[in-house]
């Protein structure tokens, strides 16, 4: 089981991810800020981020969760149709929003290929 | 006085109020002592005397002196009885003399006593003066006997019997009865006309007064005929009157042309003294026989000054004049002459026209003082115009000059240039008339010059050749010394290309912000999307229920719609820089072809016709697909129950370079003027809801013209529509990329395997298409690891990886991250749209960079080289 830290300011976006997170038998913690994203970020295997959240520049997110001595896997996730540079830059990956329930699924799977027994 | 008598007294004063206040005639009652009773409010009025002055005998004046003797015998008569009447001259308060008829008519009592004097006055002036004109009646009789037409008569004073002459009808046309009392000779006359003609001949009968009267007679034929009737006493050796004698005479012409030349006179007279010309007369000898007002107000000299003196004594300085001059010419020559001059003792210039008339001269003068110095300041302003032409003609500016009637005075080469009217052509005519199709504004705009002295703005005007331009006009108003308006001055520019650029600019800046405004909605579009759309998936992965199944399905397919609607909004939002590439224009009909192929329905018949070999064109080899698969995809749209897709394309040699047209053209439903107007705005759409974004031909435009190329379309309801995009072919000093039929030569392949890694599936499939039909072998992975377990599980070694950058799922970093770790020795060409300069993840020396977008022969070519690379190091 991984822990996968939702950043996203948009509550039904959140909302969404988590269950199709913990539907694979992850946990999901959400952050809706910057200041709740970094309190979390300690426990997070993965982060999916949002490019565009308000208080704070993509950059420091990114370079905030590089920082961590086992530095979580980063998803910058996005509404708009090329990824911000910053993805294409460090090799980020990237999902385009809105986003598809099995690319999310797949996206796990390769993260974590030892899933956990899927709930039924 | 007793009581008795003065009640007497008092109702006899009442009793003749009662029966003379009103009486016509002046009267007055004398008591028979000869005191005054009472007199009417009518006598007077004659005497201008009150009844008080009468009876206090302040009224003494009253009875001339002459009469006064007449009178009291008179008044005895009347008092011893008789009825007495007579005439008397008598002289009213303000001293003004009268003549009076007296008749005194004395009332009695049961005794038989006179009592009171009744005495009527009534005045006889008119009658008492036309006796004295006795002796011109007389001439008159005279001239009236040498009448060739009269009728003669008399009538016996003793017995008023009237005789005619002989030929009597001659004049009235009938004859009256002769040796009868006259009085039945006037039968046929009107009581009124009666009265007069009985008291005129009684008249003359008594005092001799001659008879002349006038009158108009009903000819039994209808015609009028004015008929004048005089006559005179005939006295004898004693002097009494025996008879009358007297003429009927037809004075018809006479009165009538008298009334004609009256009548001409009259409106001669009014035309002239109306007329705002000065007008004047000269007989021979230069004397004025006539002048009218506003001549002499001309002159300076009234009516009275001017007539019967000669033209020269009144104005000795016009004799060396130039007008002195035309005159004589015109009294001696008898010509019409014209003259206009300043004449110097009255201060003001004339034009003259002097005709000949009888024997002297008619002169017609206006007064142009004013409109001679607004002529001259014209010309001056005009004539300093024209100083500066050169100047003024070096600017590209229509300058020019129009008096205060619009017409063109100074027009320089600008203006020729500009409306395409030569000067000489323009000067003279009313610009009202030729450079505008709607005077109104003109007189609007020129009104306002004329209030505030200037304007400045914009204003449509025709070209002679009738094209329509908008100018920006400054038109000043010029004054003359003493600050009178005489012409306006006006400079036009011709801003007709300029607002056209304008409007354009505009519209791009409107679409740019447009697309600003769209990216930043679709954006946010996407973050509602995502829930709808994972929800919908999250339950239907759950749901056992078919029904609510599909609709789950259902949600999911629209949220999915929705996405591809805003990635289209942003692709119009992110612009249209691409790149400029020589792209191979038949391969890109193949690939359109090959579109078609996959989903234009079995309904519409695709046709192809390219007339090669096409030219390659200059640009971004997947914008302008993009552009011509929308245009394909609304073809298709437009034949809902089927129909003829053509795809034509072909060289079209131009003056600017050589360019390429592709069209496509459906036998769909056509578009109306409405629709053809705004079908390349964007968000303008005829598709139903949902099904389009009023983007796909705005984003074409953007995209065709920053290929410097032209998109056009033509339409009719019912007969389908032909849209072509017309582009520069790419010029002679850059190679277009090889066309595919040469690739297999240079970078062929000899049935290598290739592993082809991109999330798209479009692109994948083209490109593994491509690269088996230049010799290779190829397999596909959507992603980084589909792709290691592809590598991993295949028995057959693959040669090359050619790999996406940006995939979701194990993106182009972590996969080459992977394979240089695990097979270090495999080439991998990357994919990407970025510059290779930006990238910090590649290792250089491991792996070819290939930046997006890429043609195919590009592609061969790389896989090739890349290839060989590898056999080397090897």
């Amino acid at each position: 089981m991984a822990t996968v830290l939702i950043a996203d300011d948009d509550t039904l976006v959140r909302m969404v991810l988590r269950m199709a997170i913990e539907q694979r038998g992850h946990r999901a913690l959400e952050a809706g800020d910057t200041r709740s994203f970094l309190a979390q970020l300690a426990e997070a295997d993965l982060c999916m981020m949002d490019a565009a959240m308000p208080g704070s520049p993509l950059g420091d997110r990114i370079a905030a969760a590089l920082a961590r001595p086992h530095p979580p896997s980063i998803v910058i996730m996005s509404g708009t149709i090329d990824p911000p540079e910053a993805v294409q830059q460090q090799g980020l990956r990237f999902l385009g929003k809105p986003i598809e329930l099995s690319t999310l699924t797949q996206l796990l799977d390769e993260l974590f290929p030892a899933p956990p027994k899927v709930r039924t | 006085m007793s009581d008795v008598r003065e009640a007497a007294v008092s109702l006899r004063a009442s009793q003749f109020d009662a029966l003379y206040h009103d009486h016509p005639d002046g009267v007055f009652a004398l008591e028979a002592t000869g005191e005054l009773l009472r007199c009417n409010p009518r006598f007077e009025e004659i005497t201008g005397y009150t009844a008080a002055e009468l009876a206090d005998g302040s009224a003494a004046g009253l009875i001339s002196s002459e009469d006064r003797e007449d009178f009291s015998v008179h008044l005895a008569a009347a008092l011893a009885g008789r009825t007495r009447r007579f005439r008397a001259r008598g002289t009213a308060k303000d001293g003004h003399p009268f003549r009076v008829e007296v008749t005194q008519l004395p009332l009695r009592d049961l005794d038989g006593e006179v009592i009171v004097v009744v005495v009527t006055v009534r005045e006889v002036t008119g009658l008492e003066e036309a006796a004295e004109q006795a002796e011109r009646s007389a001439g008159l009789m005279r001239i009236a006997g040498r009448l060739a037409r009269f009728d003669a008569w008399t009538i016996d004073a003793e017995t008023r019997v009237l005789h005619t002459s002989d030929d009597f009808q001659q004049v009235l046309g009938f004859s009256v009865p002769s040796g009868r009392p006259y009085t039945e000779a006037l039968m046929t006359y009107s009581a009124s006309q009666f009265d007069r003609m009985v008291d005129a001949i009684e008249a003359c009968i008594a005092t001799g007064e001659p008879i002349d009267v006038s009158r108009t007679l009903t000819m039994p034929d209808g015609a009028q005929r004015h008929v004048r009737s005089i006559g005179e006493a005939v006295r004898n050796e004693a002097g009494r009157i025996v008879r009358i004698q007297g003429a009927f005479y037809d004075v018809t012409e006479v009165v009538e042309g008298e009334r004609h030349r009256q009548t001409l006179q009259e409106r001669l007279q009014l035309t002239l003294s109306q007329i705002a010309s000065g007008v004047f007369f000269f007989d021979s000898a230069w004397r004025f026989l006539y002048a009218n007002e506003t001549g002499s107000k001309y002159l300076r000299t009234t009516v009275e000054e001017l007539l019967g003196h000669t033209l020269w004594e009144l104005f000795p300085d016009a004799v060396d004049s130039s007008f002195g001059e035309a005159y004589r010419r015109t009294m001696t020559e008898r010509v019409v002459t014209r003259t206009r001059e300043f004449y110097a003792p009255l201060d003001a210039w004339f034009e003259a026209t002097a005709y000949p008339t009888g024997d002297g001269l008619a002169l017609q003068l206006h007064d142009v003082t004013e409109d001679q110095q607004t002529r001259l300041r014209l010309q001056e302003t005009t004539e300093r115009l024209r100083s500066q032409a050169a100047l003024l003609d070096a600017a590209r500016d229509a300058i020019m000059m129009r008096d205060l009637d619009h017409r063109i005075t100074y027009w320089n080469h600008g203006a020729e240039e500009m409306f395409g009217w030569p000067a000489e052509e323009i000067v003279g005519q009313s610009v009202r008339d030729l450079l505008y199709a709607d005077p109104t504004i003109f007189d609007i705009r020129t009104a306002e010059v004329l209030r505030a002295g200037y304007w400045e703005g914009e204003l449509q005007k025709l070209t002679r050749d009738g094209r329509t331009i908008l100018l920006d006009c400054r038109w000043q108003l010029v004054r003359d010394d003493e600050g009178r308006p005489v012409s306006i001055f006006a400079v036009d520019s011709d801003i007709t290309e300029f607002r056209a650029a304008e409007e354009r600019r505009y519209r791009v800046q409107r679409m740019e912000s447009l697309g600003t405004l769209a990216g930043g909605i679709a954006h946010d579009l996407n973050n509602v999307l995502t829930p709808i759309l994972i929800a919908a998936q999250l339950l239907s992965a759950d749901e056992r229920d078919e029904r609510r199944r599909q609709l789950l399905v259902s949600v999911e397919k629209g949220a999915k719609r929705g996405a591809d609607m805003i990635r289209q909004v942003l692709s119009f939002a992110r612009g249209e820089e691409g790149q400029r590439r020589p792209v191979d224009a038949e391969s890109v009909v193949e690939d359109l072809l090959a579109f078609c192929r996959d989903t234009v329905p079995k309904s519409v018949t695709v046709v192809s016709k390219v007339d090669g070999p096409l030219l390659p064109v200059m640009g971004d080899r997947t914008q302008l697909l993009q552009v011509l698969i929308n245009l394909i995809t609304n073809a298709v749209d437009a034949m809902p129950s089927g129909g003829n897709l053509t795809i034509h394309a072909a060289n079209r040699p131009s003056d600017d370079g050589d360019r390429v047209v592709f069209a496509v053209i459906d036998t769909g439903t056509g578009m109306d003027e409405e629709t053809l107007s705004r079908v390349f705005e964007p968000f303008y759409t005829t598709k139903d809801q949902g099904k389009g974004t009023g983007l796909g031909l705005s984003t074409s435009v953007s995209i065709v013209r920053g290929h410097g190329g032209v998109i056009e379309v033509q339409s009719r309801p019912g007969a389908g529509s032909r849209f072509t995009v017309s582009l520069p072919s790419s010029s002679l000093g850059e190679t277009p990329a090889a066309p595919p039929a040469e690739a297999p030569e240079q970078a062929g392949g000899r049935g290598e395997l290739i592993l082809v890694v991109d999330d798209e599936d479009p692109v994948r499939m083209i490109l593994r298409q491509a690269l088996e039909s230049a010799g290779y072998r190829a397999l596909e992975a959507e992603n980084g690891k589909v792709a290691i377990e592809v590598l991993e599980g295949q028995g057959a070694p693959v040669d090359l990886v050619v790999m996406d950058v940006m995939m979701p799922v194990m993106g182009g970093s972590a996969t080459l991250d992977y394979l240089l770790d695990r097979h270090p020795g495999l080439p991998v060409i990357v994919a990407s749209g970025f510059d290779a300069e930006n990238r910090e993840w590649g290792r250089e020396d491991a792996a070819r960079f290939l930046a997006k977008p890429f043609s195919i022969p590009e592609l061969l070519s790389a896989v090739r080289e890349t290839l060989d690379a590898a056999e080397r190091v090897r």
